[in-house]
């Protein structure tokens, strides 16, 4: 399958900024998810839920690459 | 198995005199999950603890107090078991006996360590007066002088003679301040006093010595060191004492704490002045077993009555296959089911492990972790790790399967044209023949594109799962039209997803424009329509945008896919770069290579069971459980325990 190099370009970048931005998103809930378990160890089930919703965006980088890359 | 145990409302009522003798009944059978009663009326008073209470929680104190200086490993078995009557028998006995010994030795410790605290601070005095190089009985003692010995921080000279001439002052420096003895005539005391103050004056209590200081620090060191080792001594004394009573101890605590609790039991029940009623429920298959044996053991005396009434809100009785148990705790970490609602443990038994492996799929890998999963449950005991560690070990198995369907060995390919035995042994050997000859069901870095749809579709299968438990749900507690409205509307919406999808795959394997019409995309309008107009009558119009909620769920089962291709991706790498330094460069090169391998793929397994069992559990938490799990229940804690440490005869 020939990939052009910008189109792997592509789609590594749409991994990796997709990565930061999931990463910033995370580290105000994490932090306040571990602060609320703390006080709540029976937080840990929500507080995880919270703190990995906005992981999803990276799956969504992670499509967009598969497309680029493969279809 | 799907839903926890059915349970029946009772109440408990007899003779007050009786509950004695039913606390002992209860406690035995442990099945009835009591619920408190609080409103107190005219008639009806929360009872009064039985009268040994106040004797039994006096000993329960010092046991646990003894216990309290020894840590006891949750799964420590016990060498001995104590029967219940013998405990009985000598309970002030043994408590006292045991007491004496431990509090004789506490009290001599407690006395050692003032005596330490006390010769520390005498050091503290004596280095400083060194300095001064006056003996100890000149400092003290006059009759017409008064002596200030302490720290200052400057030279209080110059404004003590505007005072008096008759003064003697002795200073030096010590530690950035000074010490100074100073001799005043009495008269003069309290003004010089006043003068010291704003040197900031801090007084240093002369010992009470005979000899010269050196003398004394030389005898205080030597004391220290003995009462040191004295108190060594009686601290191994101690522990040794406890370990050898450690059965009789723990016997002790247990015996104790199920007599307190059972002559607790009245503080939860309601008493009139003749008679108590206890109201809890129990599991509605030991009803019968429940009444008949109340009856039997007090004569008919106390009755035991199923009663129906408003006030129904039965505590959760989690019930599940043995090997569905382990995952019970996952169940729980997120919440307790309420009554009413699905047990999801079952589910998450079978796509736990399958999600796992799904990820981590190498036979290598599996094994691996298997192997430690295995270790790890012979070394820690306690209730909670056992069940983590089932749940590893099963997610192993899956990984190990899933490794053979990949035709995956620590990142290498086992079986195919580049089956990793033709790299060890050459294409021409008959074991790489054999291995090449075979194909792996699907090989992930080929497949990718396929799995990628086959993950979307396992995740549309298993949120519908999810909202048909979220219809059953809701019929139970708020009826068809709810279940219909705020449910089915969304199985409805995940169909079309499903279907439009489908569609987009049709097309890309077509060749045709993405949006070109088909079948797919024809099929999927109904559902959406009927989806639509359910939510905008059951949940409003501002609800239609959580299809993108629920698009994005969709897609996010493709994590099974992608962190699965990161770990064979590390893999594949640590594999090449071991391979790269082992042929050209003799032994270095294969001492080196095997240190790469190993570190490479040990962090690989690491991150190898931390990945996939966080995104597993995600895709179980998020995913999955928010389509029909509110939680909130309470757990079924009956009254009664299982003894580890006595038994009754």
């Amino acid at each position: 399958m020939p990939v052009e190099g910008m189109v792997a370009v592509g789609a590594g970048l749409a991994v990796g900024l997709a990565g930061i931005g999931a990463g910033l998103g995370e580290q105000g809930i994490g932090a306040a998810a571990v602060g609320a378990m703390a006080e709540d160890p029976e937080f840990f089930g929500r507080g995880l839920l919270m703190t990995v919703i906005p992981e999803t965006i990276v799956i969504f980088g992670l499509v967009v690459s598969f497309l680029l890359m493969f279809m | 198995m799907f839903e926890p145990v059915k349970m029946t409302k009772v109440s408990v009522v007899g003779p007050k005199e009786y509950l004695d003798e039913v606390s002992g009944i209860l406690y035995r059978l442990n099945s009835l999950h009591i619920e408190d009663y609080r409103e107190e009326d005219e008639y009806f008073r929360i009872g009064e603890p039985l009268e040994r209470a106040s004797r039994l929680s006096r000993f329960l104190v010092s046991v646990r107090s003894i216990l309290s200086q020894t840590k006891v490993d949750s799964a420590y078995q016990p060498r001995r078991i104590f029967s219940v009557k013998e405990l009985d028998a000598q309970l002030e006995s043994k408590v006292s006996e045991l007491e004496r010994n431990i509090n004789e030795r506490l009290n001599r410790i407690k006395e050692i360590e003032e005596k330490l605290r006390k010769m520390g601070e005498e050091r503290k005095n004596i280095i400083p007066l060194m300095s001064l190089k006056i003996p100890p009985d000149l400092l003290k003692g006059y009759k017409h002088l008064k002596v200030f010995v302490g720290f200052v921080r400057d030279n209080p000279f110059e404004r003590i003679v505007e005072i008096t001439k008759d003064f003697e002052i002795f200073i030096s420096e010590y530690n950035s301040e000074y010490v100074c003895a100073i001799f005043v005539k009495s008269e003069f005391g309290d003004e010089v006093f006043r003068i010291l103050q704003e040197f900031a004056f801090r007084e240093i209590t002369v010992p009470e010595i005979e000899v010269g200081y050196r003398e004394r620090l030389k005898e205080i060191d030597e004391e220290e060191n003995e009462l040191k080792r004295e108190l060594e001594e009686l601290r191994e004394e101690i522990r040794r004492f406890e370990e050898e009573n450690l059965d009789l101890l723990l016997a002790l605590e247990e015996h104790l704490s199920i007599e307190l609790e059972k002559s607790e039991l009245p503080l939860r029940a309601a008493t009139s002045e003749y008679a108590f009623v206890l109201v809890g429920y129990i599991p509605e298959g030991s009803y019968d077993d429940f009444v008949s044996s109340i009856r039997e053991k007090t004569n008919g005396k106390v009755v035991a009555l199923r009663i129906n009434d408003k006030d129904w809100n039965p505590p959760t009785f989690l019930k599940n296959p043995a090997i569905a148990k382990p995952f019970e705790l996952l169940t729980k970490t997120y919440a307790v089911p309420k009554y009413t609602e699905v047990d999801p443990t079952i589910i998450m038994t079978i796509f736990f492990p399958l999600f796992f492996g799904f990820m981590l799929g190498d036979i290598g890998y599996g094994a691996v972790v298997l192997a430690l999963g295995l270790y790890l449950s012979t070394k820690f005991k306690t209730e909670g790790w056992q069940a983590l560690l089932k749940v590893l070990n099963y997610s192993a198995i899956s990984t190990i399967v899933f490794g053979f369907i990949y035709g995956e060995f620590f990142g290498f390919e086992l079986f195919g044209h580049e089956t990793m035995f033709a790299s060890i042994f050459g294409h021409e050997n008959s074991i790489a023949e054999f291995f090449s000859s075979l194909r792996p069901l699907s090989n992930r870095l080929h497949d990718a594109p396929k799995l990628l749809v086959l993950t979307i579709a396992i995740g549309i299968l298993h949120m519908g799962m999810g909202y048909v438990f979220g219809i059953r749900n809701v019929i139970r507690e708020h009826g068809l039209r709810h279940a219909i409205e705020e449910k089915l509307n969304w199985l409805m919406a995940l169909v079309s997803i499903a279907l439009i999808i489908t569609g987009f795959i049709i097309n890309n394997v077509s060749g045709k424009p993405v949006f070109a019409i088909n079948a797919a995309y024809i099929l999927s309008i109904p559902f959406i329509i009927l989806w639509a107009a359910l939510t905008i009558i059951g949940e409003g119009p501002m609800f239609l945008i959580e299809y993108l909620t629920l698009l994005s769920n969709t897609i996010s089962y493709a994590r099974l896919l992608a962190v699965g291709l990161a770990s064979v991706g590390f893999a594949v790498a640590f594999n090449y770069m071991a391979f790269q330094m082992l042929w050209p460069s003799g032994i270095v090169g294969v001492i080196a290579a095997i240190i790469v391998f190993i570190i490479g793929h040990f962090i690989n397994i690491l991150l190898g069971i931390l990945d996939p069992g966080l995104q597993s559990l995600r895709l179980h938490y998020v995913e999955f459980f928010v389509k029909f799990f509110e939680g909130g229940g309470r757990l079924y804690s009956p009254f009664g325990r299982r003894r580890r440490y006595t038994k009754e005869d």
